[in-house]
């Protein structure tokens, strides 16, 4: 089953397609581009055994209205905006099944910044150079390479499995959040332009979230993180996600997934690969302190996460009694004593006292 | 001052090889070598390198290729390309055509009655110039080109246009450079070039390659046409020639 499956109402703050990012062309200036919350898009895929880097929808702040136009299922990752369905709240991290009509809001943040919408074989759109991210600086990816605007059409790709409502994984799939949030950082590559004083201050205060910030760059208030010389020009290089410059201002900007390729203002540090979700799901006004770790301790935490994610198991729900059958010769799903081959259709079944939706939907 | 080539951590999975702290035909050249020496060991786990002014940034996945082997590919690769002998440098030279003046060089007459000479003569600098790719950045296909003559630096316009077209050819203070999308800008556009500095359906998607050089030709609006018919029916190539510049 592939095609059109949502009509988006009201893109909020900011909609955009996103995946795992555009690789290889930096050199050409082209940026990286794709889901700020890497993290939350692979989870989000391995819920609906989609590719790990495959293109999700993701949906800033809030403010978001959608409305189905074909079952199909749906998964939500990353922060909480409050999602409901036809008014009823849903969860993150769980498999949903949709019918045309059904309509789906996030208002607003609950906890973290920025939320997934998967789609079963992910969202289907026009690949750039390998990619379907979105990148509006050059206008590439997604939808003509701009956010998502009232009216745009998404498509699903090719489930790779039966969907099934009430899957989960059995990972956390929102990061926990802390107050002030603890970001482990490498320093460098420019550590040495700054003065021991301007060290301290990096590591041992705390600093905010501005609203000032976007896909391009968390741009941060705090105390004056001092240069060497009073110097916040260097020869302009090569930045990567999670490069944090000190600019003319001594204030600090982390990099994110939209931020240029190359850079003028010093690099004090690199935010460690497992940490940059906390950065993306961090809202204006959120706290965070910089903890300085070893680039031995940093690897070990990127293997250990890789350990971990590759041990996750996708938990089928409980489904007592219940009997779905499921011929895929046939192409046919159904339920005892309904056929469903034609039409998408809907049930409450009552099993021990609980009510559950089961939707039928076609598979071509 | 720190000793150069010298290796420094970008996170824990990139590693920035800087070759000096100057903007430098030599030290430029140095970092190109090496990308190019690096690049031909085809390392499992590099995920790309980026050549820019004085350094290179290699990105990998440190639990496919561990630091220590990357560091010490890297001092390989660094020792290659310091024993390249000049004429072993395959840099090319792109020529590219220009329609200078008009409407499409809006600012021509500024540059020159800045710099009191006449258009022609601004025309005629310009187009004399070989200039080094040194990178490219900020946008995509963005060149930032060294060695644009003194003679004709002419600081940025008090207000930025709100759009400049793409493949507008412009001189901000001494550089020079070719919008490559449209964008706002605040250079000054002498003229305009057709050649297409980004096309995300081409491979690869920006012809000029960074470490490369370009130099300018000026032809009449009768040629500039032929060749933007030659561009849109994909038979046009940028004029290149092999040369250690």
């Amino acid at each position: 089953m592939t095609g059109k499956v949502l009509n988006i109402e009201a893109p909020g703050l900011m909609s955009t397609i996103q995946d795992v990012g555009r690789f290889g062309y930096q050199r050409f200036g082209i940026s990286t581009s794709g889901a700020s919350d890497q993290g939350a898009l692979r989870l989000g895929n391995l819920l609906l055994g989609n590719d790990a880097g495959a293109a999700a929808v993701e949906i800033t702040f809030g403010g978001f209205a959608a409305v189905f136009t074909a079952a199909t299922a749906f998964a939500l990752s990353g922060g909480d905006l409050s999602p409901t369905l036809n008014g009823t709240p849903v969860a993150t991290g769980v498999v949903y099944m949709a019918v045309a009509n059904d309509r789906l809001t996030m208002a607003a943040p609950v906890s973290g910044f920025r939320s997934y919408l998967h789609l079963p074989g992910g969202v289907v759109c026009e690949q750039v150079l390998g990619s379907a991210a979105t990148y509006q600086p050059a206008h590439i990816g997604g939808i003509d390479g701009r956010a998502l605007i009232a009216g745009d059409e998404l498509a699903a790709g090719e489930p790779s499995r039966v969907m099934m409502a009430g899957t989960t994984l059995d990972f956390p799939v929102t990061p926990p959040a802390q107050t002030p949030q603890p970001v482990r950082v490498l320093l460098g590559p420019q550590d040495d332009h700054f003065t021991a004083r301007g060290i301290r201050t990096f590591l041992d205060e705390i600093f905010t979230v501005t609203d000032r910030s976007n896909r391009q760059g968390v741009r941060l208030d705090g105390p004056e993180v001092e240069a060497e010389g009073d110097s916040y020009d260097i020869v302009s290089d090569a930045v990567v996600t999670g490069s944090i410059q000190i600019p003319g201002d001594r204030k600090p900007i982390i990099l994110m997934s939209d931020r240029q390729t190359t850079g003028g203002y010093p690099k004090i540090a690199v935010v460690v690969t497992v940490d940059l979700p906390l950065i993306a799901q961090a809202a204006p006004s959120a706290q965070i302190q910089f903890v300085a770790i070893s680039r031995e301790d940093a690897v070990a935490l990127l293997g250990e996460q890789e350990v971990a994610i590759n041990n996750i198991s996708v938990v089928a729900p409980d489904l007592r009694e219940l009997v779905l059958t499921v011929d895929l010769e046939a192409h046919h799903v159904g339920v005892p004593g309904h056929r469903g081959e034609q039409q998408a259709s809907r049930f409450q079944i009552e099993l021990d006292g609980n009510r559950h939706t089961v939707a039928i939907e076609n598979i071509e | 001052m720190p000793d150069y080539p010298r290796i420094l951590n970008a996170g824990d999975s990139a590693l920035v090889v800087e070759f000096g702290d100057a903007v430098d035909a030599a030290i430029n050249q140095s970092v190109y070598n090496f990308s190019a020496a690096l690049e031909s060991d085809a390392l499992p786990g590099v995920r790309e390198i980026i050549p820019t002014y004085r350094s290179a940034l290699v990105n990998f996945d440190p639990l496919v290729i561990t630091h220590v082997e990357i560091e010490e590919a890297i001092d390989r690769a660094i020792s290659r390309a310091t024993a390249l002998d000049t004429d072993e440098r395959r840099s090319l030279t792109f020529t590219l055509p220009v329609l200078y003046g008009g409407d499409d060089g809006p600012d021509l007459a500024r540059v020159a009655e800045h710099n009191s000479i006449r258009p022609e003569d601004v025309v005629r600098i310009h187009t004399s110039g070989v200039y080094r790719v040194f990178m490219l950045g900020f946008l995509p296909g963005f060149p930032y080109l060294g060695g644009m003559d003194e003679r004709i630096a002419t600081p940025r316009l008090a207000t930025p246009r709100i759009s400049v077209p793409a493949g507008a050819v412009g001189i901000a203070e001494s550089q020079t450079g070719v919008y490559p999308m449209d964008s706002p800008g605040g250079w000054n556009l002498i003229g305009l070039t057709p050649v297409q500095f980004f096309d995300p359906n081409a491979a690869p998607p920006v012809p000029i390659q960074p470490g490369s050089f370009i130099r300018f030709e000026s032809k009449a609006a009768a040629e500039i046409e032929e060749i933007r018919q030659q561009i849109s029916d994909g038979t046009y190539e940028i004029p290149a020639e092999g040369s250690s510049g």
